[in-house]
């Protein structure tokens, strides 16, 4: 029993949901993770989300400064995440308004007690197109009632014209 | 465009070979090459470079043109391509789906209109015309679609234009051959006019090639004259060496007409043909072999202990964790599409098979299951709990709780086996077991005899009874009276204690055991009538409906909504928000839907106002293709989507850190979940009709009787459609 509730204690440290990995890197002394959200990235408003934990004891560190840099083709964009933005606690969050699909770049600098000089870690981030409309796919919402307009028909012949194929094909 | 050509050819060629033994001097091997190299053309036209071509130059479009127009056409249908085409598709697709459209003396009116020459010349003639004024043709250039339009009016209206001077048989010639000459030779004075405007025109007439990039060093004038001159003179051979071949047949005298022959469709099979998995060359041997079942399963065993040990003791982030990723974007992903593409293979592969075999080892499992549990209530219950436990817990996101799932899976099947005969586990407990009971009803593959006939003379009935070397089926279903894969878990016990070898995996059409042969209606062995079981409707309803509510859940409008009825109510937690909704959502929303559903039902139809409740019953089996559909379609895009979501966790766990290559969502992807959900609906109203069929068999008032349902099931579909084109919240995975 003991062991257990020592299980449970021990399992139940962290619950996180950062959205999808984007990045899992070793980057000394840390270990750097980068969550983006939603998932999978639509063009417009992506959260990344940056996990920092010690390379050694897996232990997430809290009291980093952490920058992002995101661009597409130029004109980057700077943004600081913190824990205030994230919904776990463990995270460091940022928003950022990246509004064209395609592959973006992005650079993760870490500034902490324990390492004097920053740490940059660099990734990329495929953002889809915006949610597809519903009117491009006309086509395909029409089918199963074109279908179903077509077997209609067919019964209401079969209805009229109990015959048989071998008569109408020697006809 | 290849896979219709090479449909075409395959219809082709199988209708050919069986006509050729009938009629050899009309099927000729002359006639098999024309049709082919027509769709060689065909092929050359449309899919080759030269489409690619034809942006840049006008002279490669125009040769694209004469290809659809001159050449494709007439060798398409110098092959006689209308009865092998018929003679090629599948029996029971030309006898009973197109048979009453070709008897159908209006559409036979249709076709001999369309094939008069007055209609088909002026079909082509004005389709040439108008293709060639710039604001159209340009307006072709500029869009895809339109391209297509305009290929699509050019290679129909030529299949018309084409049609007397070819005279397809069996169709007859509306007008005296001689007539033809005229007819061909009016065809080239249009397209010399045209020609003369291209060659003759001292400006570019379409502005879009002035503009293009030229190719070759050719001015857009130069390009403009050669594509007239080809149009001028290849064009007008086209057209004047038929016109001569039928002049100098006139000439000659009235042709012989061939010997009439009368083409006979074969006779009905007795039995419809299946494929049998087990008699496949490779696969049956080693779907055969005893120790295939055990290997699958141990293999899902190791993968339900490793998601087990990682989720206690790795990262609680559930990206991160194989307990995050394997269960909630792999296994759902390819159980549903192990449903949809063969039957219940995941119960085939059942990792919780070694603790029921253990506890039936260390525990006595002499007890019979209770008489009152034995239903799906039980099922049902935890499959309701299950979802509620799904969103409450957020086991998408939490490792902890995932690996606690299986465990205590793993626990119940020990005690629930251990403890009781047969496999009360699979049949009365195990929720994953009635999802793939209930969907399986939908699946290709089924576990059935070979032939009833010997099963008549069968008196030992080793399938069901089990003998010295194998037992029979634990979950009571005696093969020869089994219908559909309701209760199967492809265990293949029946397979290996049959003597006669006489049980198969077969092929069924999707569907078929909700409709064909009474449909739910019908007795089986083990289950009874599935319409007269309450708890198997629950069990329908509840997976219908928890379809579109497990797929809701996770939009964002709905979760905004969620979270405004929880500030709306001053609430702390989602806990009381999430409950209610998910309770209306999977059982009181469906309960009143079913019974306003069969009061319309028994109020339209003009049925007795008791058969309501069974009306409910029998009707909820025909929209289970559609909750189907919208599993399919929704856990698909998890695992296309997070198809790579293995990979971050497999570095963790060997310690390598790899910068991680990312997809963006496949374009196709909304196209093929809407075509899940359409094949869902269509499939599902079409069980209602033949539903409704057994239930009245009047036409008018069957159509009745289904209206109610015909409707719920297109409102299923409208709502299906909404949550699939709403963002997602991708559940602890990574692209």
């Amino acid at each position: 029993m003991r062991g257990v509730c020592l299980l449970l204690a021990a399992s139940a440290r962290l619950f996180a949901d950062g959205g999808m990995i984007v990045l899992h890197q070793q980057a000394p002394p840390y270990v750097v993770t980068v969550f983006a959200s939603p998932a999978p990235p639509r063009a417009g408003i992506v959260d990344l989300s940056v996990l920092l934990q010690k390379g050694e004891t897996q232990e997430p560190v809290l009291d980093a400064e952490v920058q992002i840099e995101i661009t597409r083709d130029a004109n980057p964009i700077r943004v600081s995440a913190t824990h205030e933005l994230a919904q776990n606690k463990f995270l460091y969050a940022a928003s950022l308004p990246l509004d064209e699909p395609g592959i973006w770049s992005y650079t993760v600098s870490l500034l902490s007690a324990a390492s004097p000089k920053p740490i940059v870690v660099q990734g990329q981030i495929a953002v889809s197109g915006k949610t597809p409309k519903l009117v491009g796919y006309a086509g395909y919402l029409a089918l199963p009632f074109v279908f179903l307009a077509v077997f209609a028909l067919h019964q209401w012949l079969c209805n009229r014209h109990p015959l048989s194929l071998t008569a109408a094909a020697r006809e | 465009m290849i896979c219709l050509v090479a449909l075409a050819a395959i219809l082709y060629l199988r209708g050919w070979g069986l006509l050729h033994r009938q009629a050899p001097y009309r099927f000729t091997p002359e006639r098999r090459a024309a049709y082919l190299a027509g769709l060689g053309v065909l092929w050359i036209a449309l899919a080759s470079p030269l489409d690619a071509f034809g942006n840049f130059l006008l002279e490669a479009h125009m040769v694209q043109h004469l290809l659809l127009i001159l050449i494709a056409p007439p060798l398409i249908l110098m092959g006689q391509p209308v009865l092998p085409i018929l003679r090629g598709l599948p029996r029971v697709i030309l006898k009973d789906g197109l048979g009453p459209f070709l008897r159908w003396r209006v559409l036979r009116r249709i076709g001999r209109l369309l094939t008069h020459p007055l209609a088909s010349w002026s079909a082509l003639t004005a389709a040439i015309v108008f293709w060639h004024v710039p604001r159209w043709f340009e307006l072709a250039l500029r869009s895809n679609t339109w391209h297509g339009v305009e290929h699509a009016c050019f290679f129909y209206g030529a299949i018309l234009f084409w049609w007397p001077v070819v005279q397809v048989w069996p169709s007859r010639p509306q007008w005296p051959g001689w007539m033809l000459i005229p007819y061909l030779v009016f065809a080239d004075i249009v397209n010399t006019a045209l020609s003369a405007w291209l060659v003759f025109s001292t400006h570019v007439v379409y502005q879009a090639y002035a503009l293009a990039p030229r190719l070759g060093g050719v001015s857009a004038l130069d390009d403009q004259s050669t594509a007239g001159a080809i149009m001028w003179v290849p064009g007008s051979f086209a057209y004047l060496i038929p016109a001569l071949a039928l002049a100098m047949q006139a000439l000659n005298g009235p042709r012989i007409q061939p010997r009439l022959v009368r083409i006979e469709v074969a006779p009905r099979r007795d039995a419809r043909r299946s494929w049998d998995l087990l008699r496949l060359p490779a696969l049956g041997p080693i779907l055969r072999h005893r120790s295939f079942r055990p290997l699958i399963q141990f293999i899902l065993f190791a993968l339900a202990m490793a998601v087990v040990i990682d989720g206690f003791f790795g990262p609680q982030i559930a990206p991160m964790n194989l307990a995050g990723v394997l269960p909630w974007t792999y296994w759902r992903g390819f159980a549903v599409i192990a449903l949809l593409a063969g039957g219940n293979l995941f119960c085939m592969a059942c990792p919780f098979m070694l603790p029921r075999n253990l506890g039936r080892r260390l525990l006595p499992a002499r007890r019979r299951w209770p008489r009152m549990l034995r239903s799906k209530w039980l099922g049902v219950a935890l499959l309701v709990t299950y979802f509620w436990v799904y969103e409450v817990f957020r086991l998408w996101s939490s490792p902890w709780w995932t690996a606690w799932i299986v465990v205590g899976y793993f626990v119940t099947a020990f005690v629930v086996d251990g403890w009781f005969r047969g496999a009360s586990f699979c049949k009365y407990v195990c929720p994953i077991g009635q999802f793939h009971f209930l969907n399986s009803l939908v699946s290709p593959l089924q576990v059935k005899v070979r032939s009833e006939a010997l099963c008549r003379s069968c008196h030992t009935h080793d399938c069901i009874r089990g003998n010295a070397a194998q037992r029979g089926c634990e979950l009571h279903l005696f093969q020869p009276r089994k219908h559909g894969n309701f209760d199967c878990t492809f265990c293949l016990d029946c397979v290996h204690a049959c003597p006669h070898d006489n049980v198969g995996i077969l092929t069924n059409p999707p569907g078929s055991a909700l409709f064909r042969n009474d449909g739910v209606d019908r007795h089986s062995s083990g289950i009874g009538k599935l319409s007269a079981r309450p708890d198997a409707a629950a069990l329908a309803w509840v997976l219908i409906f928890g379809a579109l509510s497990n797929a809701a859940a996770m939009v964002d409008p709905v979760m905004q909504w969620m979270h405004s009825l929880q500030a709306v109510f001053g609430l702390r937690s989602m806990l009381p928000v999430t409950t209610v909704v998910l309770i209306l959502g999977i059982v009181a929303v469906p309960l009143l839907l079913a019974r306003i559903c069969g009061a319309a039902a028994a109020w339209l139809g003009r049925v007795d106002d008791s058969s309501r409740r069974r009306l409910a019953r029998s009707f909820a089996f025909a929209l289970v293709p559609l909750g189907f559909s919208m599993w399919v379609a929704h856990f698909s895009f998890h695992l296309i989507a997070g198809w790579r979501s293995l990979a971050p966790v497999v570095d963790r766990i060997l310690g390598r850190s790899a910068p991680l290559m990312i997809d963006v969502l496949p374009a196709w992807l909304p196209a093929l979940q809407i075509l899940l959900l359409d094949a869902g609906l269509v499939l599902s109203v079409y069980a209602a009709w033949r539903t409704a069929h057994r239930h009245v068999p009047e036409m008018s008032r069957a159509l009745r009787l289904m209206t109610p349902w015909a409707i719920l099931a297109m409102t299923l579909y409208a709502a299906s459609v909404w949550v699939l084109f709403q963002p997602m919240q991708m559940r602890g995975m990574v692209m």
